[in-house]
């Protein structure tokens, strides 16, 4: 099967290209190495998102109804790709307009639609999601932190970590134990960060400044409103939540651009020549290829309506192989871009290195790959 | 292992420690009063007149802590003018470098480097020596220089942090009786004997490093609980590393059965084992600091949890001495050049 783009595809990828080109600054591989979670990339975003949202260019993969333009999914791919390949401009508001959009349009009341929904799609509001705690990393559903209600309001206890971007949040999607039963017991709550009781402490990363934090909710109150959907039904609404963003971030995009960087560096040196370099650069190429189009596989599925069988799985542990194979050329045949002269390879091999870990550890991939896909049993509870 | 390898081993363990926090130049104080620097040199010259494996089993300790010390840059000035013929200069400094001296070095194999010309690349020491050792593969030519004005230095950036490195131009520099040591077929040998120490000193600090991330990453799995029980229990964790864990056992193995054979009877071969046991051990000692990160989960991304370190060295260490590649080509034609004999 031959893969080709349509043209209003083709033509939906060439107006963000020029979109990028008119509004990036000419400086902005340098801002972008920061990381989307630093302040000045942060900052950037609010502006770069409002004009997104005036080109129509933010959400339109969102239906007309909340301000979108009804396009499918592969638009939202491509613009997914254009965007990470660009260094991310839209730093944290990706989030937004993937998924957490999406579930408030589900899920939201009226209340929380007409409070959240207009901001998102200005491209004016920065969220964070507080999933993750010291003991409840892979396993989830461990989590503590807890709300407990009283009368009107619900009273937060406990302590969230790895947040991306939580320093500079308006509100956190956050999951919060109501009941006792693992999951069941488990809900979200639509928390204003400038809440009573909220400490964030930043975490000096490896990945970029402002990246990761802790985030502590000491007896923080929030009117019953907060709560998203019904107490104790987070699980669900994740599972559709994780669904929206079943292949995440398309990192081969970046990785392929830093490989062709790293490619053009390596030629203009004279030092593209010899077997094993040629051979490393073109691996890295076909396991970029090689996720890029099984990526395009999963959108296909939900373009059709068809369900998922674990597949999207195996192309997100693909897209970690391509992101580390680069990372390794990068390491092997430029280890001098590691410090600063090339921002670009210097932030792709660090991203490489915890690719496998930042967006939840390649291993649960691994077990989604083996009981989804290949049919095994699941380790023994 | 031997009772003097344990007590060496433990004394430099408890000593490393010791300096862990110290100034860089109290620390050398101690280390020197300890002997570390004299380990080598000859006992007319004020040595302890050790061999190659017990500056190895220094090394991986140096290696477990990532320490900064100039020990190395010291060791292999005493490798390199003991290979020299005996001169009033090269005694002059063998004793002042056995007696704590530091000098400057480059970690990288002068043969690789020729066509730099006469630039010291990923030199150590430069910041606190007033002389450098000159190793030339081309001429060849040992010499120690005194940093003046006549030697360029340009500090060269490393991601890794747990040394610092600099650039010489020596391109300058005087080259007379007062500084050459050996010159010509004299110099051969202390070529060698540099190879082969440098080699060896590389191999040994990835050895001591990787075995001691991958002890904190088991200890992290047995510690850290998901889904009711340790990591640890988790069947395919395990493999892993015991997968990491052969691959220390293994460069280990090669790396001191070398180095004895290195010390039982110095021969041409010795530089090509030690390329071979460098080779083994930086590529074993990157596949553990990089599975240790992703061991360690989120953890690992904290600056404040030293995997990070480890795995930075690991990615330095495979630029020093020779990469791993040069290295590997060097061994094959050994090994071919056997066949043939």
């Amino acid at each position: 099967m031959k893969f080709e783009w349509a043209p209003q595809h083709q033509a939906f990828r060439e107006k963000i290209r020029a979109f990028l080109a008119e509004n990036l600054p000419a400086d902005w591989e340098h801002r972008a190495h920061h990381g989307p979670g630093s302040r000045e990339q942060t900052e950037f975003s609010r502006q770069f998102c409002g004009k997104l949202a005036e080109a129509g260019l933010l959400i339109p993969h969102w239906p007309i109804a909340w301000g979108g333009r009804g396009m499918d999914a592969w638009c939202q791919i491509i613009l997914a790709e254009e965007m990470w390949q660009a260094g991310e401009p839209r730093g944290a508001q990706y989030m937004n307009v993937n998924w957490i959009g999406p579930t408030l349009m589900r899920y939201g009341s009226a209340t929380q639609q007409a409070r959240y929904l207009p901001r998102i799609a200005r491209g004016d509001a920065i969220w964070c999601q507080g999933f993750s705690e010291p003991d409840a990393g892979s396993d989830l559903a461990a989590l503590r932190t807890r709300a407990t209600r009283d009368g009107d309001i619900y009273r937060i206890e406990g302590q969230k970590i790895w947040t991306s971007y939580a320093g500079l949040a308006e509100t956190c999607f956050l999951l919060a134990r109501t009941g006792t039963d693992r999951k069941r017991g488990i809900s979200i709550f639509l928390v204003p960060m400038d809440s009573a009781g909220i400490e964030v402490r930043s975490i000096p990363s490896l990945i970029g400044e402002g990246d990761i934090h802790e985030v502590f909710f000491d007896g923080t109150e929030v009117q019953g409103e907060a709560l998203l959907g019904e107490e104790g039904g987070a699980w669900d609404i994740i599972g559709f939540s994780l669904n929206n963003e079943r292949l995440g971030i398309p990192r081969y995009a970046l990785a392929r651009r830093a490989l062709g960087r790293a490619v053009t560096i390596l030629q203009s040196r004279g030092a593209f020549i010899g077997e094993a370099v040629r051979v490393q650069a073109s691996r890295a190429a076909s396991l970029c290829e090689a996720a890029r189009l099984g990526s395009y596989d999963i959108v296909d599925q939900r373009v059709r309506g068809v369900a998922g069988t674990g597949g999207a799985s195996a192309v997100r542990v693909a897209t970690v192989m391509a992101e580390r194979a680069v990372g390794e050329f990068v390491v092997e045949f430029l280890p001098d871009s590691l410090c600063e002269a090339e921002p670009l390879l210097k932030a792709h091999h660090q991203r490489a290195i915890v690719a496998g870990i930042a967006s939840g550890a390649a291993e649960i991939q691994l077990n989604l790959v083996a009981t989804e896909l290949l049919g095994l049993p699941r380790e023994p509870r | 292992m031997s009772i003097e390898q344990t007590e060496l081993c433990e004394a430099a363990r408890k000593l490393l420690a010791d300096i862990a926090t110290m100034h860089p130049d109290e620390a050398w104080r101690r280390l020197t009063a300890a002997g570390w620097p004299a380990l080598t040199a000859p006992e007319p010259l004020g040595g302890l007149a050790q061999n190659l494996t017990a500056c190895c089993w220094l090394y991986m300790e140096m290696g477990r802590v990532l320490s900064p010390a100039l020990l190395p840059a010291s060791l292999l000035a005493i490798a390199t003018l003991t290979a020299c013929a005996a001169s009033p200069v090269r005694d002059a400094w063998i004793e002042r470098i056995a007696g704590g001296e530091r000098l400057a070095v480059s970690l990288r194999d002068p043969s690789q480097d020729f066509a730099q010309g006469h630039r010291l690349r990923a030199v150590i020491g430069a910041d606190c020596a007033g002389h450098a050792l000159v190793v030339i593969a081309g001429e060849p030519l040992v010499a120690v220089v005194p940093l003046d004005r006549d030697v360029l230095c340009v500090a060269r950036p490393t991601w890794d942090t747990t040394r610092t490195l600099f650039d010489l131009d020596i391109s300058n520099a005087h080259f007379d009786t007062a500084t050459v040591i050996a010159r010509g077929a004299a110099a051969e040998a202390a070529l060698d004997a540099f190879s082969i120490h440098l080699h060896v000193a590389i191999a040994a600090d990835c050895v001591g490093a990787a075995g001691k991330i991958l002890d904190e990453t088991v200890t992290h799995l047995k510690n850290r609980r998901q889904f009711d029980r340790p990591l640890a229990m988790f069947q395919a964790l395990k493999h892993r590393c015991a997968d990491l864990k052969t691959a220390v056992v293994a460069a280990e193995a090669l790396l001191l059965h070398y180095v004895a054979d290195i010390d039982a009877r110095p021969c041409a071969e010795g530089v090509l084992l030690a390329k071979g046991a460098k080779s083994i051990a930086s590529s074993a000692f990157r596949a553990i600091a990089e599975d240790a990160m992703q061991l360690h989960g989120g953890m690992a991304m904290a600056v404040e949890h030293p995997c990070h370190l480890y795995l930075k060295r690991a990615l330095l260490n495979e630029q020093l001495a020779s990469l791993g590649d040069e290295c590997d080509i060097a061994v094959a034609r050994g090994f071919i050049s056997s066949l043939a004999a």
